[in-house]
Parts: structure tokens; sequence; C-alpha cells
């Protein structure tokens, strides 16, 4: 044993032991206290990656320290690590790709922390927004992570971005019905709900005879944290009152003539 | 909806006490409330819809109990309950947009008074700290957006007025408050009044002789064909005797809300 470490040697380890634990310490404070500074001031995600690069800068500095206790060259071992990444970059091009992609999308900022966005077939709540890939919380609760590289590449719609919404709700009705009292019940519907904006006011929208009726939507606002009740409010009362007033809500048939 | 102006309504706010057991019920317009006090918990129910409409009456305490389906109950624990509870009408928690039935329009140079009525809310707040314990609208009015575009703007309640002129013609609703709008149009072409703003936030409940609830007036004046040029809410309610019941939410602060106020007033 004493042919391969000296005393200056185990004292050198030790050092470096404690550099690195009293680094960790350090950055975790440091984390901490950047992220009490940040977070009244700026946004969640800004002040998420404040706290993350603050850690990761301490931390590597302390990393640094330790190898130069242990006797490293850290210029050889820079000069090393230049190799390594072309190396590295050439295994890792996934990872780099989406390194930038998460650049960018902290740079555009098509959505923030706490955001509702629907991406690929998935809508959920953004946890975080981190170098490599996005967290969502499903309304379902389920914890899904999406690539920066597939965000940026992806269509997404950011469901909470403004203040208010718009439902369409698709209403067919028959033939034998006048569109003039289902424009009125209609509206009568949307002025009975609490939750449907006076302004901007509910429109109907003839969209075309189809097969068992006439096509409308009918557009209402609401307050996006009202959306999903007015949603549900809605449609239970135009159903209703379609039933109510006798207006037939058509469902598809076929005429078979025999001959 | 009746139109007693005249008759003296009960004082159904203010500071009532109970003891351990013991129960009160409020019908304030379409609304019942009932409040009952056990030695570790206050309950609060409540019954919307009821009528008839225009009730202001209460009974505290009383032996008689708010039941059925429809009512809502919320309970609060306390190491040991006050005795103390205070109902108390409010003004929403949000500006009101109030939409006249009909058109209405000031000429240039005229200057008109209308009465405009914006929906109360009812408070209960216990104990001589007067902790709240719920505050809700005696009946919940719609939502409406004003602002420049969807993007942009504030969610509002909507109400819609008759924009009487004469003061003594204004229905006392029990549910409603009213606010004397004095529009001054000094500019050269008529203004076409479809929608006003008021920030109700910012402005007190007082109660008349007649029981009718008042807030401060509220003056507009029009300078230029674009933009009104003075907004002032502060001034004191019309029927002068009137009682301050109920403080504002919010103290306007010197320029900000007057100005915020302003920019929002007309679309």
């Amino acid at each position: 044993m004493e042919n391969y470490l000296t005393t200056e040697q185990i004292q050198g380890v030790i050092r470096a032991g404690f550099t690195l634990i009293l680094g960790i310490g350090i950055a975790q404070i440091f984390r901490s206290l950047i992220g009490r500074v940040l977070e009244p001031r700026v946004s969640v995600q800004s002040a998420l990656l404040g706290r993350k690069v603050s850690y990761y800068v301490v931390l590597a500095l302390a990393v640094a320290s330790a190898l130069r206790e242990l006797g490293l060259d850290l210029g050889v071992l820079l000069g090393a690590a230049g190799v390594l990444t072309v190396a590295a970059g050439f295994a890792a091009q996934t990872s780099a790709a989406n390194l930038i992609s998460g650049l960018f999308l902290m740079s555009e900022r098509p959505f923030v922390v706490g955001e509702v966005i629907e991406v690929g077939g998935t809508t959920g709540e953004v946890l975080s927004i981190d170098l490599l890939s996005v967290k969502l919380r499903t309304f379902d609760n389920l914890y899904v992570r999406v690539p920066n590289e597939t965000l940026v590449k992806a269509q997404i719609k950011n469901l909470t971005r403004h203040p208010i919404r718009r439902y369409d709700l698709q209403v067919s009705v028959g033939y034998g019905a006048s569109i003039a009292k289902v424009r009125q019940v209609l509206m009568e519907v949307a002025e009975r709900s609490p939750l449907a904006l006076r302004e901007p006011r509910p429109i109907i929208i003839f969209q075309g005879f189809g097969e068992s009726g006439v096509n409308l939507q009918f557009s209402v606002w609401a307050a996006r944290d009202n959306y999903i009740d007015l949603k549900n409010a809605l449609a239970e009362d135009v159903k209703e009152t379609f039933e109510r007033e006798g207006i037939e809500i058509p469902y598809p048939y076929r005429t078979i003539v025999s001959r | 909806m009746d139109d007693g102006a005249k008759e003296p309504a009960l004082p159904w706010w203010g500071r009532f006490t109970l003891g351990v057991g013991e129960r009160g019920l409020w019908h304030v317009g379409p609304m019942r409330l009932g409040l009952t006090r056990r030695r570790q918990e206050w309950a609060v129910d409540v019954l919307r819809g009821s009528e008839p409409r225009d009730a202001r009456s209460f009974e505290c305490p009383t032996t008689a109990e708010l039941e059925g389906p429809s009512v809502a109950r919320a309970r609060f624990g306390f190491a040991e309950t006050p005795a103390t509870v205070w109902v108390r009408p409010a003004l929403a928690d949000r500006a009101v947009v109030v939409y006249p039935e009909a058109p209405f329009h000031v000429p240039a140079g005229e200057s008109v008074t209308l009465i405009c009525s914006t929906p109360l809310w009812i408070r209960v707040e216990v104990g001589e700290a007067r902790t709240l314990l719920m505050e809700t609208p005696l009946e919940r009015p719609p939502d409406t957006w004003i602002g420049p575009s969807t993007r942009e703007g504030e969610l509002c309640y909507a109400t819609r007025t008759a924009a009487r002129l004469d003061r003594d013609s204004v229905p006392r609703h029990p549910d409603r408050a009213l606010t004397e709008l004095r529009i001054r149009n000094g500019a050269s072409d008529t203004l076409q009044l479809e929608r006003v703003s008021l920030a109700v936030p910012y402005l007190s409940v007082y109660v008349a002789r007649d029981g009718g609830m008042w807030t401060e007036s509220v003056v507009l004046e029009r300078t230029s064909s674009e933009t009104f040029g003075k907004l002032d809410i502060g001034h004191p309610p019309v029927p002068s005797e009137a009682e301050r019941i109920t403080t504002a939410r919010l103290s306007p602060t010197p320029g900000g809300v007057f100005v915020r106020a302003f920019s929002a007033l007309f679309d």
C-alpha cells in the first residue's frame, strides 16, 4: 500500500473529499439564496433556471478545486475534455439537439411553468422546462417527459396564455326547426348562464346543410378558469331547452325507397 | 320586484349575538342565509333562488331551520366560537360593467345624471376581530370582458340598467346598490353610451332612511371626442343623510385607480 500512496497523497484525498463536501454544501446554500432573491422578482421558470445554473457553477468550481487537491493538472484535463467532447458529441447528437432546442424554448417562451399546453395529443400543466426536456403533469395525473427537440418541431397549443377562451359547441337541428327560433333559444341559453361572457358576445355561425339537419356553431366566451364548467353547463342547458321547445336534435337516418 | 321606495326597511345588517346552539336566519333578495353557532363551530347555510326575491327580513335567534337538498353548508372550526356575528352588504369584488337596456345618447355640451344599480354581496364575519367566514353574491351576476382585445383587458361582472334619470322612480331592490352617475359631455360630438365600467371595489355601501342601498356618486367628464378627461369616484352619495355601513374594499391610490378605471371606461 505504501508503494502507491504516500502520506501527502492520503492528505490530498482527504482534502479533496472535504473540498467536495464543502462545495456541495455551499452550492446548496447558494441555490437556496439565489432562489429567494429571484423568486419575487422574475418568473418561476427564470428563478428555476437561476437556481440550477448557480448550483452547477458552484459545484463545478468545487470539483475543480478537489481535482487540484488530488494533484491533477486541470489544463491537461480540459484538453482531454476537448477531445472527448468531439467524441461524445457524435455519440450524443440527440442530447445536443435537445439541449439547443431547450435554449430556443427558453428564449422564445411559448409557455412558462404553470401554464397548460397541448402537444402531440398530450395536454398537461408544465411542471418544469429543463435543458433536455419539458415535464408535464396531465389531468389524469400522469408524469410526461417531452424532449425539447420534439417541442421545437411540434405545434404547441397554449391553453392558458390568454385570460378568456371561446367554446365552440357544434349543434345540429332538424330541418323542421325554424333557424330564427333556434338562434333565439341559443342566445337565451347564453344569457341565462352567469359563466358566459356578455362581451365578446356569443355568436351563432351557420355551418351548412348536413345529411340529417342544419349544422350550426354556437360560440360562447368564458373566463379561462370557468371554461370546463361552461362547456358542461352549456351542453346540458342546450339539450334541455331544445327538448322543451320541441327542437329536434337529429341523428343520422336514411330513407330507403323500395321499388 | 317591488317599487316600495318609501317603506322603511328592517336593518338586516349589523352586529348580532348568538348563544351556543342558537341560530339566525336571513332572507335578503333571492338568497336565504342561516348561521348556527355551536361551541366549536360556526355553520353557514346558503340557499339561492328563494322567493320572494324582494325579501329583506331576518330572525335572530330563531328555531326555524334552513333545509333542503339545495342548501349549501360550510363549517368553520374554532377553539371556542365568538358570540358576535356581523352580517353586512358589500359591493362586487370586481368592476361592474353596466349596459343600458336601450341606447342612451348625451348630445354635445349636455350633462345628465343617471341612476345605475349594481349587484350586492353579503359578508359574514365573527368576533370582535371580524374574522371573515364567508362572502358571496346575493345573486351571481354574469361575467363580461372589457378591454381593447381578447388578450388584454379586465374580467368584470355585467349588469343591465334602465338608466333612470329620476331618483325617486328607481326601485330599491334589496340585492342591489344604487350609484348616481353624473355625465358631462364637453366634447363637440354626441356621446353614445353603450357601457359604463364602474370600479365598485373602490366604492362603499351606504344605506338611506328608506332602506335603499347607495354608493358614492361617480362623475364622468368628457372633454374631447375620443376620451374622458376626468373621472372622479369620491363624491358622497346623493341621499345626504345616508349612513355608511360597509367601507370600500380598495383604497384608491393617487392617479392609479382613476387612470385605470378611466382607460377601461368606454370601449
